[in-house]
């Protein structure tokens, strides 16, 4: 035999190993899964009504990544040694994808034979009966294994046939089913925000049947999501052309188009609530009932807003108005914004030619321009998103919004430290309940203290004393540095919680009982209790918080942090005095901390020792590094990944660590500089240059850098 | 030159790592404006002396005497607030940072908000490579380009003692003549230089004055131009047989 056909044998063994490599892994992963209780506790919930469960999703994805991953070692390898024709390389690829799928589902179908010929319950107690009738699809054995081992096989075809799909057709398709996946996932949320008051009934039931997402409503989904991707390449085109011409239209009379779009969407609002009152005026056609029912809210809200033109003292005394009023005015910025924008692009496409003539302005101060409208528009857009979320959305999401806000701000102080500074802290939880503590002591009028103090009037005294600690346990470690450091720091926080519950401060701190009736934080006769007022508390002091830690970066501070993380000696070597910058950071980073940690204490009314674990920190940590370590918008990103999921998502609750887990695991593998990395923050570098420039081009100082 | 004043004394230094001594009984002078080179094979204690003098390393015996005052113990954020500034050993830029930040925190200690500029046009002017790359994150660019930023750096605090810290390691023969040329124009400008260098040849070639290290002792003393001529010295490092 010559050496090519030895070759080749020698391939098709190693390709068959790969095969039964990763099916074996795919195979164990499965039953895995299925024993710690996964596939029972998905399956209560359809993806699709009546169509397929999330436990069998689950079990499907799992078989498709196998066969996905074996093809994609097995183009790497036929890459070195060539087959012959592209026709066998295709029919040896589909036999590897069948292969593949066959070894997983073949060892999923011994797992069923094993489980329903010996009871291993008493061992692993998810093995259950339920389980088996969701493997075996409530038939007899025989039938069941042979159904199971014909699915490995049109799984790997599927697996086979979509890897060979061109590019452009696997992304649709996969963005495609991922949606609806993501929706079934999502549906208890999406039923309890689209069962609120205020939202039409026929959308909900048009989603969402009996136990999942509903037939057609998944067709319809799927068929929007693919157009959408489709015409995605040309969206940010599209962006662009838009902040052209709306910064053409901005050049012109940014301001006072604003007011008089803003002025219109009032005056039309007020409008439309004086015509539901009052028969004789016409209705608008847009002020139809429908459109009213399904803005109930805001409707109430314009009544509080219209009766309040009349008695202006009456604005205070009610303390839902307050609310009302700015969840109004966002929407009014909200509807502005988009019908301002629209109507600038209908008047500049109408007269497109004109405008470029008309302007004479050079090409970078047209950029600057634009990219100054950008700025604007999505700051507008953002914030009055923001502020109308609670009431989009309703009270259970509030609550997790807010839950994702506290995680958010202490995220924003640990990025100080870790960051910026780049001391790894794993004991940052320790601020956030010296925070919530020092809180409770000063305004609970049931505690040790008997203070009683305002909210407003313990939160500076709280944010000091919190940042005190914070350089009081960073003096200790200023020798240490990155795994020594992280170590320390994990014990400092545990022995925080130890000293919380400790009897020596029992008679202060309450010991196991925590300090209780701690009163909500109010402004004048406003109290904030519930989710969607303390939101409003969340986003102020998250928004602070933005605003420090960005203001803070670029400045003398943040640069001297910068060089510290980057090279300590070296920094010490500019007179960069390190000492005192680690300080700095801790007592920071404590700072922001400890403003999460009092927000938490009035939220709950109650703290104790328990609340504040070590497992805080690390989920404070691992949004971080999720996120992407030093990053702004990543740790927001962080926050609502690793937070707000888990809440969202009933069913991952019980699995929430080994999801983290996971997760942290291919986040490691596939993105390590985080979700949010660098070098998608480039197009905001070269934002900041050209404004830079076109300074530069109208100032002397930096000459050179014309030249 | 020998009627200039000294600027840096070190007298008698002893200095330990843990347990191990690795500088004995060494006393050098530096004078004011002048190139004072350092010498010395592996191993023989160069670097620990700059340590020293910067204060990352306290010696235990002996004292340092800079412009008069006694600066033994002082740490390094104060040395640099007196006018003793460092061009560390491989560079050590930020990588992650722009030449123009690079250049940026050299002059961190400084308040001076337009001398710092025109500071920052000299150095450009001093070196061209830099001025093309100002936005170039200083982690990109070539072992040459990095020594000259590091260079650039150190001097943006107007420093009166430069240290540095072998600035030909690493670098093409071109590049080296290039760097030492520039070494020869910052002194030219006022500030007293003293560098370590395996280089012997071309550190002689420029400098005032030079001391050799071996094992920890100065074993050799004298004006550049003499110890070019050194048999000892032609034979232990200038590559003569």
């Amino acid at each position: 035999m010559n050496t090519s056909e030895h070759k080749t044998i020698n391939n098709i063994q190693q390709d068959l190993l790969k095969c039964i490599r990763i099916g074996v892994y795919a195979g164990i992963i499965c039953i895995f899964v299925a024993l710690i209780g996964m596939v029972e506790k998905f399956n209560s919930r359809d993806i699709i009504s009546e169509v397929i469960s999330m436990g069998h999703t689950l079990l499907v994805i799992i078989t498709l990544s196998g066969t996905i991953l074996t093809i994609q070692q097995f183009r790497q390898i036929s890459l070195e040694y060539k087959h012959s024709s592209n026709g066998i390389n295709y029919l040896w690829e589909l036999l590897v994808g069948i292969f593949t799928g066959l070894i997983i589902s073949s060892i999923l179908a011994i797992f069923v034979v094993f489980i329903n010929e010996i009871d291993i319950r008493p061992i692993f107690i998810n093995a259950s009966p339920t389980l088996l009738t969701i493997l075996t699809f409530d038939k007899d054995i025989y039938t069941a294994t042979m159904n199971l081992l014909v699915l490995g096989v049109v799984l790997g075809f599927i697996g086979t046939l979509f890897l060979n799909l061109p590019g452009k057709l696997r992304l649709l398709l996969i963005a495609g089913i991922s949606s609806v996946i993501i929706l079934g996932m999502f549906q208890d949320i999406i039923t309890i925000i689209l069962s609120k008051d205020g939202w039409p009934k026929i959308l909900l039931n048009f989603l969402i049947d009996k136990n999942g997402v509903s037939v057609t409503a998944s067709i319809v989904i799927f068929i929007l999501i693919v157009i959408t991707t489709s015409i995605y390449p040309y969206l940010p085109t599209a962006y662009e052309n838009t902040m052209r011409l709306v910064a053409i239209y901005h050049s012109i009379n940014l301001r006072i188009s604003m007011y008089i779009m803003l002025a219109i969407t009032l005056l039309l609002r007020i409008y439309w609530f004086i015509a539901i009152s009052d028969k004789n005026l016409p209705m608008l056609p847009l002020c139809r009932e429908g459109y009213i029912t399904t803005n109930a809210t805001l409707g109430q809200c314009a009544i509080v807003v219209y009766n309040q033109f009349n008695n202006v003292t009456n604005l205070f005394a009610n303390s839902t108005s307050i609310i009302n009023l700015i969840i109004t005015i966002s929407e009014l910025i909200l509807v502005g914004s988009i019908s301002y924008s629209i109507i600038s692009i209908l008047w500049k496409s109408l007269r497109k030619t004109k405008s470029y003539n008309t302007n004479n302005l050079s090409e970078l101060e047209h950029q600057t321009l634009i990219i100054k409208t950008k700025r604007n528009f999505s700051i507008v857009m953002g914030s009055a998103l923001l502020l109308s979320l609670p009431m989009l959305l309703g009270v259970f999401p509030s609550e997790v919004l807010v839950n994702i806000g506290i995680y958010m701000l202490m995220g924003f102080g640990l990025n100080i430290v870790v960051g910026n500074a780049g001391l790894l802290d794993l004991g940052h939880v320790a601020f956030f309940a010296v925070g919530a503590y020092t809180t409770a002591l000063l305004t609970s009028p049931r505690a040790s203290l008997e203070l009683g103090l305002s909210f407003w009037a313990a939160l500076p005294i709280v944010i000091v004393i919190t940042g005190l600690t914070g350089i009081l346990v960073a003096t200790p470690v200023l020798r240490m540095r990155g795994d020594y450091l992280a170590i320390v720091t994990l014990g400092f926080g545990e022995i925080a919680r130890f000293l919380f519950l400790s009897d020596w401060f029992k008679p202060w701190l309450g010991g196991a009982q925590g300090i209780i009736k701690i009163p909500p934080i109010s402004i004048g006769s406003i109290e904030f209790i519930g989710p969607h007022r303390i939101y409003y508390l969340i986003i102020l002091f998250a928004l602070i918080a933005l605003f420090i830690s960005v203001r803070i970066k670029d400045s003398r501070v943040g640069r001297a942090w910068m060089a510290m993380k980057a090279d300590e000696k070296v920094a010490e070597t500019m007179g960069i005095n390190t000492v005192y910058y680690k300080l700095l950071a801790f007592g920071m980073g404590a700072m922001i901390a400890s403003i999460s940690g009092a927000i938490f204490a009035t939220k709950l009314g109650t703290i104790f020792p328990h609340s504040f674990n070590v497992l805080v920190s690390i989920t404070a940590l691992s949004l971080i590094i999720v996120g992407g370590i030093g990053n702004l918008t990543g740790v927001i990103i962080g926050a609502l990944v690793l937070v707000g999921l888990p809440e969202l998502l009933r069913e991952f609750s019980e699995f929430r660590l080994l999801i983290y887990g996971t997760l942290l695991i291919v986040m490691m593998l596939l993105r390590p500089e985080g979700l949010v990395p660098k070098s998608n923050t480039n197009t905001m570098i070269k934002d900041q240059d050209l404004i830079q420039d076109a300074w530069v081009e109208n100032s002397t100082i930096y000459s050179h850098v014309k030249r | 030159m020998n009627n200039s004043q000294p600027i840096l004394k070190l007298e008698n230094i002893n200095a330990f790592y843990g347990q191990i001594q690795v500088l004995r009984e060494v006393s050098m002078t530096i004078n004011e404006g002048q190139i004072t080179c350092l010498l010395g094979g592996n191993a023989s204690g160069k670097s620990t002396t700059l340590r020293t003098i910067s204060g990352m390393l306290i010696p235990k015996h002996g004292r340092i005497i800079y412009q008069g005052e006694d600066i033994t113990g002082m740490s390094t954020t104060k040395m640099v607030e007196r006018g003793i500034s460092m061009v560390p050993e491989n560079r050590r830029i930020f990588s992650r940072m722009t030449v123009k930040e690079n250049l940026e925190m050299g002059a961190f200690l400084r308040q001076d908000k337009q001398n710092i500029r025109n500071d920052m046009e000299k150095m450009l002017d001093l070196f061209p490579r830099l001025k093309e790359r100002l936005k170039q994150l200083g982690g990109t660019m070539s072992g040459g380009e990095q020594q000259m930023l590091a260079m650039a750096r150190a001097l943006m605090s107007r420093p009166t003692l430069l240290l540095m810290d072998e600035p030909s390691m690493g670098l093409s023969p071109l590049f080296v003549q290039q760097v030492f040329k520039i070494i020869e124009e910052i002194n030219q400008q006022g500030t007293t230089i003293f560098m370590v260098e395996q280089n012997a040849n071309m550190a002689l070639s420029i400098a005032d004055y030079g001391y050799v290290l071996q094992t920890g002792a100065v074993v050799l003393k004298d004006t550049a131009h003499r110890l070019q001529n050194n048999s000892m010295m032609r034979q232990a490092y200038l590559g003569e047989t």
